[in-house]
């Protein structure tokens, strides 16, 4: 193998980088370049543009040491064991004079060992020097104040952190989430908020009739038309221009959860809910309406549990239709006496009125001989009005009552 | 790791990343790109990320991103030509301070990346070899080198002062 020199140290570092150099050659080369310091930062440079693979672990760094210093002494001159570079020197030579003796060792330090000496600055100022060469260090820099103006130059080479700010930061950040919803506030919120989106967007829609207009409404079904197709032009009319203006305000102060009142997870929603309107004309349930039917009976029942205790018939009765509407088992409830529709309407808006502060009424329209005729429910905002299911049926089979008893008198007369 | 961890290892170490991104790259929007890329990593991997540790993990992240953009843009220079070299926040520069960020420039990127893994953010030589993937003993010769370098620069100099 050709011998490595300067001429042909690329070539020697090619083979190096690319693998072709077997141990012997590439412990030639690391003996070449520990000999020449800038030839090895040469290579150290290019190995970084090699590849990570080709990074090789340079040679270690000679350590630094040295004993003289203690027993240096200005009538002596001697330097029985600087250590420097794994070599021990000795200076005893009593003919030289201390200055001599100084720049002789400062010749070896800076010339021959000059990597040597930067290597124990770097290390020094950097902490990596144990105490006591810390300490010899010292010592010598005190001897040899020469090498103070060095070592103020690798002081220079330490990096002094400044402030940078980067722009970007808040940008960067995450927002936590705004409201924090508790489990046990989660009910009253939605209810809150469907009651009051129901009242602004369901029945507001309607336009706004008096008592006298359902008056007028009703009192135009003619008694003696009972036909089966018939149904009164009310319900849900047409929209009206006249907007609506009665924003609900909720004010919803229920009890505590009693342990008869079931969780709304309980409540099972149905696929789909068809209502026939007057008109014929079939409406879809929005799942909103669902889920404001399941709000309102759990605060129903919640409201029912703590006031009326000794009638749980009554609750019982409430609750069922709407569980019903939820697909809820019949037999899950609780036994019940039958209780009139009237007065499950009642209460049922009562509670609502309670629950809503609305002002909500029910209203009953009665013909000349005291029968229920049809049903209004509104305020001053709305009204919806309705005939009394089979109304007609019932007036018609009263009058064939009275009309046989009438004649079977008069046979017996 | 939660919100308010990530928001404080933004509060925390964004600065030290974008100097140190801004240091490696030399160009602002860059180095703005770099921090924004490593924290927006930490944020979609913050379930697997110990909060505790997040700081090397930013800084690991930011060194592998400047390397892969050096090694694609090759703009490595000669320490001959330094003087020329734009200062990037010429404010608040002393003479010495505009003088060592020109030189830093100038140095190969390893070494460049561990010198300011120890002198800005302090880490160990153990620490910065994990970061870097490199050997303590590599990590140690690498800041030798580049300390002896910034030194002949400053020493040069001054003689030509």
């Amino acid at each position: 193998m050709e011998p490595i020199d300067k001429q042909n140290i690329e070539a020697w570092f090619l083979d190096y980088f690319e693998g072709r150099l077997d141990p012997e050659n590439k412990a030639r080369l690391m003996d070449f370049l520990k000999e020449n310091p800038d030839l090895l930062d040469k290579f150290l440079h290019d190995s970084q543009w090699m590849g990570s693979d080709s990074i090789v672990t340079p040679p270690p760094l000679k350590k630094f040491t040295s004993h003289c210093f203690r027993t240096y002494d200005e009538r002596d001159y001697s330097f029985p064991a600087f250590h420097f570079d794994s070599c021990d020197y000795s200076f005893k030579k009593p003919e030289c004079t201390p200055s001599e003796l100084k720049s002789e060792i400062l010749t070896k330090i800076y010339k021959n060992n000059k990597t040597d000496w930067e290597n124990a600055c770097i290390a020094y100022l950097e902490g990596d020097l144990s105490k006591t060469e810390r300490k010899e260090f010292e010592e010598m820099l005190t001897v040899f104040p020469e090498l103070n103006k060095d070592l103020s130059l690798f002081r220079k080479a330490f990096f002094i952190p400044e402030k940078v700010v980067f722009p970007g930061k808040n940008q960067l950040k995450k927002k936590r989430q705004g409201i924090k919803v508790f489990w046990s506030g989660v009910g009253l919120t939605a209810a809150a908020a469907t009651i009051a989106l129901l009242l602004m967007t369901g029945p507001q829609e309607p336009s706004p009739r008096t008592d006298k207009q359902i008056q007028e409404i009703t009192s135009v079904v003619p008694e003696h038309t009972p036909t089966d197709n018939f149904k009164p032009e009310i319900g849900i009319p047409q929209k009206s221009p006249v907007a609506s203006s009665n924003k609900a305000t909720l004010t919803a102060n229920l009890p505590t959860q009693s342990r008869n009142a079931e969780s709304l997870s309980t409540l099972r929603p149905r696929s789909t809910q068809q209502i026939e309107l007057a008109d014929k004309s079939q409406v879809e349930i929005e799942p909103i309406n669902r889920i404001y039917t399941a709000i309102y009976a759990n605060m129903m029942e919640r409201w029912q549990a703590e006031s009326m205790k000794e009638n749980k018939s009554l609750a019982s009765a409430l609750l069922k239709p709407v569980k019903a509407l939820f697909g809820k088992a019949e037999e899950s409830l609780p036994g019940h006496e039958p209780v009139s529709l009237w007065t499950l309407a009642e209460f049922t808006l009562k509670t609502f009125n309670t629950i809503t502060d609305s002002d909500i009424e029910l209203k009953a329209l009665r013909d000349e001989e005291g029968q229920l005729k049809a049903l209004a429910f509104g305020n001053e905002n709305f009204k919806i009005a309705h005939l009394k299911k089979n109304y007609s049926a019932e007036s018609e089979n009263q009058k064939r009552t009275s009309e046989k008893t009438q004649n079977t008198q008069e046979i017996t007369e | 790791m939660t919100v308010s961890e990530f928001n404080n290892a933004v509060d925390t170490y964004s600065d030290g990343l974008y100097r140190f991104a801004l240091k490696m790259t030399e160009d602002e929007e860059e180095a703005r790109d770099i921090v924004q890329e490593v924290f927006i990593r930490v944020w979609e991997k913050r379930g697997s990320i110990d909060g505790n540790k997040v700081k090397s993990y930013l800084f690991t992240s930011v060194h592998h991103l400047c390397i892969d953009i050096l090694r694609r843009h090759r703009n490595h220079k000669s320490l001959d030509d330094i003087e020329e070299e734009p200062i990037i926040e010429p404010r608040n520069y002393t003479g010495l301070n505009k003088l060592l960020d020109a030189i830093l420039k100038q140095l190969p990127p390893v070494q460049r990346a561990v010198l300011m893994f120890r002198d800005y953010e302090g880490y160990t030589y153990e620490e910065i070899g994990q970061l870097t993937g490199l050997s303590e003993s590599q990590v140690k010769v690498y800041i030798y080198r580049a300390r002896l370098a910034v030194k002949k620069k400053i020493e040069s100099l001054e003689h030509v002062i």
